[in-house]
């Protein structure tokens, strides 16, 4: 029975944890400029993700190390610079959309401006950190996620062409503008496979004391959780394919997302697009503002544990606090959200070698894996991965000038 | 070792440049920000009807049309028309003119609750937007 729970738990953290600001903004973009073309994107992406977030489960719960302490001891504190700089920023960029996400959320209720709601929001995930657990974080925020299950809803309620979403699943070349379409494939793809879920993941397996006997339910959540997740941002897709595409709007703001739900659902879609995306970004922005911390005290050496009162990880906390005040700057000063919701997925799409390679190694070194190292097959899925992130890292910040505007 | 260098260095520099030229005004970005503008002016009149339905409340439909009435504005002024033949640029900007002012009637008409007026305005925003987006852009110069 416990057992059930958890891998009910796990799945429930994968749904409700899949969306935020990222993921919804390109999937509404994709489906309202590309109609259902680019549902393969979404598709690789949550494929890519179970698979990584599998082996960073798996890497925990047998050597009890997590990813940035495996890179450190493995390649050295030089090598592990690196992904420490690169992740520390694309996580402040990522992390301040999720912020500007939640104000919008809550410009969209009140007309106060987001830029007003920043701090506040910000005051509060750091609240909850410091007075919080691993688990009200990791489960609490997870659970209220389950709103954006609306999504799925809305886009069955609005009966959309099964024969033009299962032909979306598959890849294809673009029949206009194609700079466009690839920079919507790549910030699709980096809004998926975000390198901090896997640091995030690995340090909440420690934390929760993973060993080998909870490598069925790694392997369930990843799959099952990251899968349904998937789903969740088609179903944001095809709402915006259905309701957007026809009448020929492009989306240029977050001001025009609510129209996704509304359309499907009413007044009562109104209030769970608000909810959904409020607390799909608080969710996501706690999560980072954790990341960062666990990425500095791992590497560093430090004390760290959300479980622990602050006084007890000083360091560890105070990295925390500082991601998340330096990270309510940007919306404070008015940057756009949209726009720099789409430079930080290219950004983090362009971040995901340095992580992915050194995983890759990791997982295949019997001092850490023992008799639970990757197999061919699983080797062969992160080596196609690797690839595909490098030409992303190539092709992003050509893409973004090209075709981002 | 320094002469393949050089031409990296060479080869960089290039792309740069012609990065750096994608940023620059032309008839492709021209028809990309009227395409834009004609679908901030549907979205004013897609969430108008929303209001009107009582799907979304009128503190946001109020918000959501001024921001687009101010985007209109903006677009309006923008240099990437100068790429544009002056008659072509100038029916582009009037019809610009038109939706950001009756996008603003319209914002304007959803905090008075006139329900009468909200429907005129989005039956001439509709005309307007669709009078946009049949300006022909040449995009092949």
């Amino acid at each position: 029975m416990k057992r059930l729970v958890e891998i009910a738990l796990g799945i429930v953290t994968g749904i409700g944890g899949f969306l935020e600001a990222g993921s919804l903004a390109t999937a509404a973009q994709a489906g309202a400029d590309f109609r259902f073309d680019l549902i393969w994107a979404l598709i690789l992406g949550a494929g890519c993700l179970a698979f990584l977030v599998e082996m960073c489960g798996r890497l925990s719960a047998i050597s009890k190390h997590t990813v940035p302490d495996a890179i450190r001891e493995r390649f050295g504190f030089r090598f592990f610079m690196v992904p420490l700089v690169i992740m520390q920023l694309v996580m402040f960029l990522v992390m301040a959309t999720e912020l500007g996400g939640v104000g919008i959320a809550l410009q969209l209720i009140s007309g106060v401006s987001y830029r007003w709601w920043c701090v506040p929001v910000g005051l509060l995930a750091w609240a909850l950190l410091w007075k919080g657990t691993f688990g009200l974080v990791e489960k609490g925020v997870s659970v209220l996620g389950l709103v954006t299950l609306a999504f799925v809803v809305g886009a069955f309620h609005l009966h959309p062409p099964l024969a033009g979403v299962l032909h979306g699943a598959v890849p294809r070349l673009p029949s206009h503008d194609g700079a466009h379409y690839w920079f919507l494939a790549v910030s699709i793809l980096g809004a998926s496979i975000s390198p901090y879920l896997f640091f995030f993941y690995s340090a909440g397996a420690v934390e929760d004391r993973w060993d080998v006997s909870q490598l069925s339910i790694n392997r369930i959540t990843a799959g099952a959780g990251m899968g349904f997740g998937g789903i969740v941002a088609i179903g944001a897709l095809v709402l915006a394919a259905v309701v957007l595409h026809p009448a020929g709007i492009k989306v240029d703001s977050f001001e025009q997302l609510p129209l996704l739900l509304t359309s499907a659902l009413g007044h009562w879609g109104f209030i769970l697009f608000v909810a959904s995306l409020a607390v799909a970004c608080f969710g996501a922005a706690q999560e980072i503002a954790l990341t960062s911390a666990y990425l500095m005290a791992q590497g560093f050496g430090w004390r760290w544990s959300e479980n622990l009162p602050p006084s007890d990880d000083a360091r560890f906390s105070l990295t925390y606090t500082l991601m998340t005040a330096v990270a309510c700057l940007p919306a404070l000063a008015g940057v756009d959200v949209l726009k720099l919701t789409n430079i930080s997925m290219v950004v983090s799409a362009a971040s995901l070698p340095v992580v992915v390679m050194p995983l890759l190694v990791i997982m295949n070194d019997r001092r850490y894996l023992r008799d639970y190292c990757n197999g061919w097959f699983a080797n062969g899925v992160v080596g196609a991965i690797v690839l595909l992130a490098f030409v992303l890292a190539v092709v992003s910040f050509p893409l973004m000038i090209a075709g981002g505007g | 070792m320094a002469a393949p260098l050089r031409r990296i260095g060479f080869e960089t520099a290039t792309l740069l440049v012609m990065l750096a030229g994608c940023g620059g005004p032309s008839p492709k970005k021209a028809a990309d920000e009227r395409d834009h503008a004609a679908s901030a002016a549907r979205s004013a009149g897609m969430i108008a009807t929303a209001w009107d339905s009582g799907a979304v409340p009128g503190v946001y439909a109020s918000h959501a049309v001024g921001q687009m009435s101010a985007g209109l504005a903006q677009a309006e002024s923008a240099g990437v028309w100068s790429v544009l033949p002056v008659a072509q640029s100038s029916a582009i900007r009037k019809e610009l003119r038109t939706l950001a002012v009756v996008t603003a009637r319209l914002d304007t008409a959803i905090r008075r609750n006139d329900r009468t007026a909200v429907a005129d305005l989005h039956g001439y925003l509709l005309d307007h937007g669709r009078a946009l987006t049949d300006l022909p852009i040449d995009t092949a110069r």
